[in-house]
């Protein structure tokens, strides 16, 4: 973990600290951990299981916040940790009694939650969460939009559905497989890439950016001289 | 036995306990090499066993008498991890050689295990299929990633495109594992 914490602080630090790279890391993390959410098989599960996890994260973050002084920086994960675990069980309970048809689609999951969301804040160094409003954007926009779009791909790919609407003709047959366990890391790979395709040529294009500011100043400057 | 020689079969070859359960996402982390991903599997092993003693012995005495099965990972997280600390602790002051070969394992696998395999043995009514399915797991976990060491060093020497390279790559053949894995499915008791 502090070998990516320093890779992160690394590029951060390399990238000038912008709004855009931290985008861009928080997305790819989420996408590399959605595996960890193989319940996002269809759209609607997906949406959920992010729904939840920002709530989750949102709330056991900010009750650290609220925590008493003499805890010291240390204990943090393991009081996420629990915090999350009470969070996780919580909303099993409340989706197993008001909700039981998504119960039965993503309830056996909900406690792993718990897990994926103290990764998450483990994995970024000097998250503030309540402090933030780009924090609070990124997370709504991982958490809530990525494993809906890894459940809406495996509903279409797997089962030729969106949001249980048949959208295939029945003469299609759909890959079962990435309905299925395969598709929770197949699906997430594949968006990984494009937003690596993305985040590589937007660095590019910065780079090429400065560099003619560069050039473009050093041939002022001669030309001045 | 019969129940633990179940639980084996089960676990280590139709339910791909690896890669089908969250904690699979262990195994896409990198390796450095075999090596690591030896002592990590190793981590992993003792610390299954630590948490599924401890998850079966709390649910048959505590949890399944009082009726609170359904709040079971509040009270088996916080037992767990205390206990994966004490067992740390008891590493590092007396084997520290072990120890330092595993030090950056510990708070991983750690974290892992408790939530994991205490949710997954929680189901098993039986104190030995609690116990069967947590080890067996754990080994079954162990030889994936060894195996998964194993490609990602063949994939290190790969010419891949830009965007491909690092996690892409490592979930694409996660992805290709668990097609493998499927096969196994159908064998079922």
């Amino acid at each position: 973990m502090d070998k990516l914490n320093q890779e992160f602080n690394q590029e951060f630090n390399q990238n000038g600290g912008t709004e855009k790279t931290v985008t861009w890391k928080t997305l790819g993390w989420i996408l590399c951990l959605s595996p960890a959410l193989v319940a996002s098989d269809t759209a609607i599960h997906g949406l959920a299981i992010g729904i939840y996890a920002f709530l989750i994260i949102a709330l056991s973050d900010g009750a650290w916040e609220l925590k008493p002084a003499a805890l010291s920086d240390k204990v943090k994960t393991p009081f996420c940790l629990i915090c999350a675990a009470f969070l996780s069980i919580l909303a099993s309970l409340f989706s197993r009694v008001y909700l039981p048809v998504l119960y039965n689609g993503v309830g056996e999951y909900l406690p792993f939650l718990a897990l994926y969301c103290v990764f998450l804040m483990t994995a970024f160094p000097g998250w503030d969460f309540p402090k933030s409003g780009l924090d609070l954007s990124n997370l709504a926009l991982g958490f809530v939009l990525l494993p809906g779009v890894c459940g809406l791909c495996r509903e279409f790919l797997g089962a030729g559905t969106l949001f249980g609407f048949e959208i295939l003709p029945s003469d299609i047959e759909p890959l079962a497989a990435l309905r299925g366990v395969p598709g929770a890391f197949i699906i997430p790979g594949l968006l990984l890439m494009a937003v690596n395709a993305f985040r590589y040529s937007y660095y590019q294009e910065n780079n090429q950016e400065n560099q003619e500011n560069k050039t473009n100043k050093t041939s002022q400057e001669a030309g001045v001289s | 036995m019969t129940d633990f020689f179940i639980a084996m079969i089960v676990t280590a070859a139709v339910n791909y306990a690896a890669l089908s359960r969250p904690d699979g996402f262990l195994a896409i982390r990198k390796q450095d090499s075999i090596r690591a991903a030896i002592s990590l599997g190793g981590c992993v092993i003792i610390i299954a066993l630590i948490s599924c003693f401890i998850a079966a012995i709390l649910n048959l005495c505590v949890l399944a008498p009082l009726g609170l099965l359904d709040i079971a990972g509040m009270i088996l997280i916080p037992a767990i991890l205390g206990a994966v600390w004490l067992a740390e602790k008891f590493f590092k002051n007396n084997l520290p050689e072990l120890y330092s070969k595993t030090a950056p394992f510990w708070t991983l696998s750690g974290l892992n295990c408790a939530v994991i395999y205490a949710v997954l043995s929680i189901n098993h009514n039986n104190f030995a299929s609690g116990i069967g399915f947590g080890l067996l797991a754990a080994i079954a976990f162990a030889v994936i990633n060894i195996l998964f060491a194993a490609i990602m060093n063949k994939i290190d020497e790969a010419d891949l495109p830009e965007s491909v390279r690092g996690a892409p790559v490592i979930l694409l053949s996660a992805g290709l594992i668990a097609i493998a894995l499927a096969g196994l499915s159908g064998l079922s008791f």
